[in-house]
């Protein structure tokens, strides 16, 4: 283990192939390269979830048409399962599974929304309003499912329809 | 003690007798050992790469922006955006604090029924740090950014007068902490 030069065997010999590559900085700098991103490792993952209060932001106020011509979509969470209700009067009651929320009917429901061909694209708002005992583990866990079926603006409130 | 019958324990003779022709003995009794040990880097090396690159698939440039409280476990989810420095107002079982201190109970919160949802102290503390900030940083804009760091088990009813209290001290971008959960994990 020398440089990375052949060394000369002789006189008039022939010289080796091989050449050792000097390892020794190179573990100096993996060394250091652990020593730093160990110190600055961060191991609890967290991040956020956005959500805008009723009448405040993207899922409230800032409406350019007139309330009667754009689709609204709610979805109400009670103790006993979801109702989702848009604003042309339709309403599905998804019942509970169990001791669980029916996360994967309320997906189906949600993602046939978002490609039906009568909701714009740039429809990315929904109203979920909660019961006062809805833990919040189960509310973040539905805000995820909205999320995941397209649409990230999720304005929260309670089923009075805010403060 | 006296031993009594001799020639039971003699002088002990020398370990490795010479004249027994053990080869693999004889093969190494001869010559110098070599002071220097040569140590296998590749697997080393190898180690050492595979520890780098697996720290810096973990590494976060934005660094430890929130740690959460000992009696506090948060929900998982699968979309999430990354943090941002802001209040962080952390809603345990029993306590509802801001930026570690204390605010409300959370106990009460749950059972009084009152019309009033705003929670004073904390939306007075909310408020100077408004104040605070718009003093400190005059040419910036307030985003009103606060996240909330919930345990899972907490009651709706709680989050919510949280959040009106945020609402009315004019933070409306509000913010739930989770814990990053893999896609396809079910």
């Amino acid at each position: 283990m020398g440089g990375a030069a052949p060394t000369p065997s002789g006189k008039g010999g022939k010289k080796p192939l091989d050449a050792a590559i000097n390892l020794v900085p190179f573990i100096d700098l993996l060394s250091c390269c652990i020593s730093f991103l160990l110190i600055t490792a961060v191991w609890t993952q967290l991040a956020r979830m956005d959500v805008t209060q009723k009448g405040q932001g993207a899922a409230g106020s800032t409406d350019e048409k007139p309330p009667e011509a754009q689709l609204s979509l709610t979805l109400f969470i009670d103790s006993d399962g979801y109702t989702f209700a848009t604003s042309t009067g339709e309403s599905t009651p998804i019942p509970m599974k169990g001791e669980e929320y029916d996360y994967v009917k309320l997906a189906d429901i949600l993602k046939n929304i978002r490609s039906n061909p009568q909701v714009p694209a740039e429809k990315r708002d929904i109203a979920v309003k909660c019961d006062d005992k809805i833990v919040y583990n189960k509310i973040i866990k539905t805000m995820d499912v909205v999320i995941s079926a397209g649409f990230p603006d999720i304005g929260l409130s309670d089923k009075g329809g805010g403060g | 003690m006296k031993i009594e019958r001799e020639g039971l324990i003699s002088e002990p003779g020398p370990r490795l007798k010479r004249f027994i022709p053990l080869k693999f003995i004889s093969a190494h009794a001869h010559g110098k050992k070599s002071g220097y040990a040569e140590l296998n880097l590749t697997s080393m090396v190898d180690m050492l790469t595979i520890l780098v690159v697996f720290l810096l698939q973990t590494f976060s440039a934005s660094g430890e922006l929130l740690s959460v409280q000992k009696n506090i476990v948060l929900p998982e989810a699968q979309n999430f955006k990354d943090l941002e420095q802001a209040p962080i107002i952390a809603v345990a079982k029993d306590s509802v604090t801001l930026n570690g201190a204390m605010e409300a109970d959370a106990n009460e919160l749950n059972q009084e029924n009152t019309s009033d949802w705003k929670i004073a102290k904390l939306h007075d503390d909310l408020v100077t740090l408004k104040n605070n900030f718009k003093l400190l940083h005059p040419s910036e804009n307030f985003a009103g950014t606060v996240i909330v760091q919930a345990d899972r088990n907490v009651d709706f009813k709680v989050i919510k007068k949280v959040m009106f209290s945020c609402a009315v001290a004019g933070y409306g971008n509000v913010n739930f902490a989770v814990q990053q959960k893999a896609k396809g994990g079910g």
